[in-house]
């Protein structure tokens, strides 16, 4: 492995057998510096989101860069969950869609958390996202949310710990 | 995360990097580059099992002034150019997430090139190749890859341990 390349080490992952309106990692060992999660599959016909650690009542601000092939947009906002994508990334589509999160020093409790996202979506759009959790607790778990939809079946997740 | 292959190109360049015979072993792969061309042609283009057809793509670029969306197929961004600051190379990391499944094949890009000047690129890319077969062979091409181009090419394994999915 190069230098300046960090092992990856696959810490759980899974296929859906069927539709399911979330997925959940939990139990996530503090042993690694930073996490990575992986989402490909699609979503039926809404946005969805995560949360952390159950947290439901912050408010993650996030912002995004984006482009769809013609346009580009930036926009920033707040809610009391995560933004996986931003709504055009996901909406409507239920195969295609790519998820990227990097989270950098998730097991500290100094700091508040980083979460980096990139979406890809080839009938939609490509962007960039980040999102700000704020607690200074390390992360334990992390949900995703399909919200109004599910998941389709075929969708893959998988969580990575990245070591130095 | 494990290293498939690897590439160094040689004093006399090269117009592709190639890997071949990738076995269907893990469940993603990541190719690393750190790439410079030879001429000022600066677009790197890929193909997967030797076709360069049904690629669709869409990115989003900087390059220190304009921020601009395109629509493309087969370009998978920008190396580092014979004009650009010497010994400077661009990096470009490739995801490929399933690619042994009989889905049509989803991937994302993240580029940057060095210039020590006012123009240089940072560019993200969607990307799909619209095609169900296993990807066992993925080729870079350039005009051309200059000497010391390196690329890498990482497989990813399962997940068991570690964390709980429900």
């Amino acid at each position: 492995m190069p230098v300046g390349v960090s092992a990856w080490t696959a810490l759980a992952n899974t296929t859906l057998a069927s539709a399911a309106n979330s997925v959940t990692f939990s139990g996530i060992s503090g042993a690694y510096r930073d996490l990575r999660i992986v989402f490909s599959g699609g979503i039926g016909s809404s946005n969805a989101s995560f949360t952390i650690n159950g947290d439901t009542s912050s408010t993650y601000n996030w912002t995004t860069l984006e482009g769809n092939g013609s346009a580009n947009s930036s926009a920033w906002n707040g809610d009391t969950f995560g933004s996986m994508a931003n709504n055009y990334i996901l909406w409507y589509n239920t195969t295609g869609i790519l998820v990227t999160i990097d989270i950098l020093d998730y097991a500290t409790t100094d700091k508040h958390k980083t979460i980096l996202s990139r979406g890809n979506n080839t009938a939609r759009a490509v962007n960039a996202v980040v999102n700000r959790w704020p607690s200074t607790a390390a992360i334990t778990s992390f949900k995703f949310n399909g919200n109004a939809t599910n998941f389709t079946a075929g969708s893959t997740f998988a969580l990575y710990g990245l070591s130095a | 995360m494990q290293l498939i292959s690897s590439v160094s190109v040689g004093g006399a360049g090269a117009a592709t990097i190639d890997f071949t015979s990738i076995p269907g072993t893990y469940t993603d792969l990541v190719l690393m580059l750190s790439g410079r061309a030879t001429s000022t042609t600066a677009t790197i283009t890929v193909a997967f099992n030797g076709s360069a057809a049904s690629f669709t793509n869409i990115y989003l670029q900087g390059d220190g002034s304009a921020v601009t969306s395109t629509t493309g197929t087969t370009l998978v961004g920008n190396a580092s150019i014979s004009t650009n600051t010497a010994s400077t190379f661009g990096n470009l990391s490739i995801l490929i997430p399933n690619y042994a499944g009989s889905a049509n094949k989803n991937f994302s890009v993240d580029v940057v090139t060095e210039n020590n000047a006012t123009t240089a690129f940072e560019q993200i890319f969607t990307g799909v190749w619209a095609n169900t077969a296993a990807i066992t062979q993925v080729t870079l091409s350039l005009a051309n890859f200059a000497q010391y181009s390196n690329a890498y090419l990482y497989g990813i394994l399962k997940g068991s341990g570690g964390a709980t999915v429900s």
